[in-house]
């Protein structure tokens, strides 16, 4: 009986050990671990319970001892398996994945600051304006160039992207050379006259962006123009 | 006696004179400063123009829908111009430039739907500084 009883200890403790064994998995949480244990723990009194009900007082000294060893290995497959099983609800239950960390903590859009927008220059050259089909600057229109070339003597940070336009009149194609002709007529003025080539591109942009109404003489001559775009 | 005769001719012939002269008008200003003042009700013009056309830019926006969202832009300008102001040149085709600096603005209006999207308050995507120069060619100012 006392080795009988012995050896029910030592299925129990060595079901335990099992368990625990089983659920110990390195880099579990303490958590995890804590319902390792439970589920063990629960497995081995769930078979120590049904060992000792099982068993029950042997007959003899050699029934004893058969009995004995009948109830540890009883009692060792019914702790196994009812501390897997409750292993299996309790720690499949905890082992959801950890929670994620919080994610750095977001200002609320209406009290955070809009970014200012980009400003970007540009500068129109109201009267520089070219005769039908031509690329000369007239010599009425050099005030104004004179203006816009001390403005960018003022600012010699400035890139500056010298755009010509035509009117609608003719064909496309030959718009866009006569907008550049005009472009580079007006970069070439302005590097006469002691702008430096470096800062400034010349770039021709055809009949593709009128100002005014192309319909009317007074609208042509309008898109008949050169801008300065500022480039940073 | 003939000495007097002749200052007393002298004086009256003078006064006939300054009667007939040109009187110069009290506060008109030449020419010159003409052009300068004028300038300022051009810039005025000029911005109201400008103010028509975001009128207009609003009115006519095209918005989309973008994912969940309806969007449109416009251009608009600024309130009022930065500057304003005229200098003398020295050239006879063009006795005066003008420098009108006003702001335009890129505008977005958007919302879950058009209607919202047009009621939604406009918010500016990008601004740039406009330099306008213009030229008087001696009677008046160029656009």
């Amino acid at each position: 009986m006392r080795v009988g009883a012995m050896q029910q200890g030592l299925g129990v403790v060595l079901v335990i050990t099992v368990a625990l064994t089983g659920c110990a998995t390195p880099g579990k949480s303490s958590r995890a671990r804590f319902c390792d244990a439970v589920g063990s723990l629960a497995g081995a009194a769930a078979a120590g319970a049904v060992v000792g009900a099982a068993a029950g007082p042997p007959a003899s000294n050699s029934d004893s001892d058969n009995a004995a060893g009948n109830a540890m290995a009883i009692g060792a497959a019914v702790g196994l398996t009812t501390g897997a099983v409750l292993h299996t609800i309790l720690c499949n239950r905890q082992a959801e994945p950890a929670p994620k960390p919080k994610p750095p903590a977001v200002r609320p859009a209406a009290t955070a600051p809009e970014p200012a927008p980009a400003v970007t220059k540009r500068i129109v050259l109201r009267g520089v304006h070219f005769d039908f089909d031509r690329a000369a600057i007239k010599p009425e229109a050099e005030a104004v160039l004179f203006q816009a070339a001390e403005i960018l003597k003022r600012n010699p940070e400035l890139r500056i992207q010298v755009a010509g336009y035509t009117d609608s009149t003719g064909s496309a194609v030959y718009n866009q050379g006569l907008s550049e002709r005009r472009a580079s007529a007006v970069k070439g003025w302005l590097v006469t006259h002691g702008i430096a080539p470096g800062r400034l591109d010349s770039v021709g942009y055809g009949e593709s962006m009128p100002v005014a109404d192309n319909t009317t003489e007074a609208g042509r001559i309008q898109n008949r123009r050169v801008e300065l775009n500022v480039l940073k | 006696m003939l000495l007097v005769r002749c200052c007393v001719g002298f004086a009256c012939s003078l006064l006939l004179a300054c009667s007939f002269a040109p009187h110069a008008t009290p506060g008109r200003a030449s020419p010159r400063v003409d052009a300068a003042q004028q300038f300022s009700g051009f810039c005025d013009g000029w911005m109201k123009k400008l103010r028509d056309r975001e009128r207009t830019n609003l009115a006519g926006i095209q918005l989309r829908a973008i994912g969940s969202r309806v969007t449109g832009k416009y251009t608009g300008y600024g309130n009022g111009a930065l500057e304003c102001s005229a200098r003398k040149t020295g050239l006879v085709t063009t006795p005066f430039v003008g420098t009108l600096i006003y702001e335009e603005i890129l505008y977005a209006k958007s919302g879950r739907t058009h209607s919202r999207a047009r009621k939604s308050t406009p918010r500016a995507l990008r601004r740039i500084e406009v330099t306008e120069l213009f030229r008087h060619d001696g009677t008046r100012w160029l656009p």
